[in-house]
């Protein structure tokens, strides 16, 4: 098992989706993609000396997903308690808190997103990782490790802010 | 840095220049998807020079196995034979011909390649479910779970979870569901 293997280390991520979910491993020299769908276990490495950039984009799916979400609490929670029928009152109640903890988890998890890697040959998703919060956890865990195998030992700063703090601007 | 273009993944259009800086947050200009990216030294690396297709052979020099005209380089870690530049296969631990390398793939005998396992246990399991919906089937079901389970009980286990344990603890529901249902259908009969 990769848990008991120490050259390896599993990425807290949450990368689950409705066809199965994914666990991310950063072993010596590569990052170790294993996905679960139901009967099966596919494996997938990508060393780091081939990675040449990692992007995220931001997806408008979580919108869509809290208009749903939104939607199923308003039909089916909220609307049969105004029927004032003591079915209907169970109905919306139980409704009503199942939709709405779908909500608030999908409002914890934050905005949904594509995450990519790019190699020399190969643009490759990456599989069941669509949370911004989740992708930025595996771009920080994959940075020094990458930057390391390709030989860069520090990382360029980051462009200074265009409109610079008062105090800054005073300072000779 | 010639070759360093990086695609929107929205738009496909080339991101803007300046992509050393890592990591940033930034807006696609042409789409307006925000985005965050890093690049790292390989994307501005220039493209590795091809393998030569031939190499002249000079007499008394080993020859690859698969040409016979042409100079070995290096031997199959896996098979031994000696390999010519084409047909060496280069994997960061070593060296295989391209036979080896499939059956390496395709067996899961070399940890590198394999690219899948069959979880086994979640089969079993699935049938052990099942035959509880189903109970009116048992102990057909429970005795398809067992089979199974004995038969792949040595097939390599999961990667992430402890799927040995999983497997024997659904051989074991399964063996009491076969029990039970052995049990009831014989009171039936003997009911009857």
């Amino acid at each position: 098992m990769l848990s008991r293997d120490p050259n390896f280390r599993r990425l807290k991520l949450k990368a689950r989706g409705l066809g199965g979910s994914a666990t991310y491993w950063l072993g010596p020299d590569h990052l170790l993609i294993v996905t679960q769908d139901g009967y099966s276990e596919r494996y997938r490495r990508i060393y780091f000396r081939d990675i040449q950039a990692v992007l995220i984009r931001r997806t408008s799916t979580w919108i869509w997903i809290m208009v749903f979400l939104i939607g199923m609490l308003v039909v089916l929670g909220i609307l049969p308690l105004t029927v004032g029928d003591p079915i209907g009152y169970w109905l919306g109640g139980i409704n009503l808190v199942l939709w709405s903890a779908f909500l608030i988890f999908h409002l914890i998890a934050g905005p949904t997103c594509g995450c990519r890697l790019v190699t020399a040959v190969q643009n490759r998703d990456l599989p069941h990782l669509n949370r911004w919060k989740q992708a930025g956890r595996l771009l920080d865990a994959l940075l020094p490790e990458v930057n390391r195998a390709q030989g860069r030992t520090t990382v360029a700063p980051a462009p200074p802010p265009e409109n610079p703090p008062p105090d800054a601007a005073a300072t000779p | 840095m010639a070759d360093a273009v990086l695609e929107c993944p929205s738009c496909r259009l080339p991101l803007p220049d300046g992509l050393d800086v890592a990591p940033s947050v930034e807006r696609c200009d042409s789409c307006g998807t925000r985005l965050r990216f890093a690049t790292f030294p390989a994307l501005f690396r220039p493209a590795p020079e091809t393998k030569p297709g031939t190499t002249a052979l000079e007499s008394g020099e080993a020859t690859c196995f698969h040409h016979e005209q042409k100079r070995a380089v290096t031997t199959c870690d896996a098979c031994g034979k000696f390999l010519c530049q084409l047909c060496d296969v280069e994997v960061p631990n070593g060296h295989f011909c391209t036979q080896c390398f499939e059956a390496g793939a395709r067996k899961g005998s070399i940890p590198e390649f394999e690219r899948a396992r069959t979880r086994y246990d979640n089969m079993v399991w699935s049938l052990v479910v099942l035959s509880l919906l189903f109970w009116f089937l048992s102990p057909l079901l429970p005795l398809a779970a067992i089979i199974l389970g004995v038969v792949k009980r040595k097939a390599p286990p999961s990667l992430v979870q402890r799927s040995r344990l999983r497997l024997n603890l659904a051989l074991a529901v399964a063996t009491l569901e076969f029990l039970g249902g052995c049990a009831f259908w014989i009171s039936v009969w003997v009911a009857t």
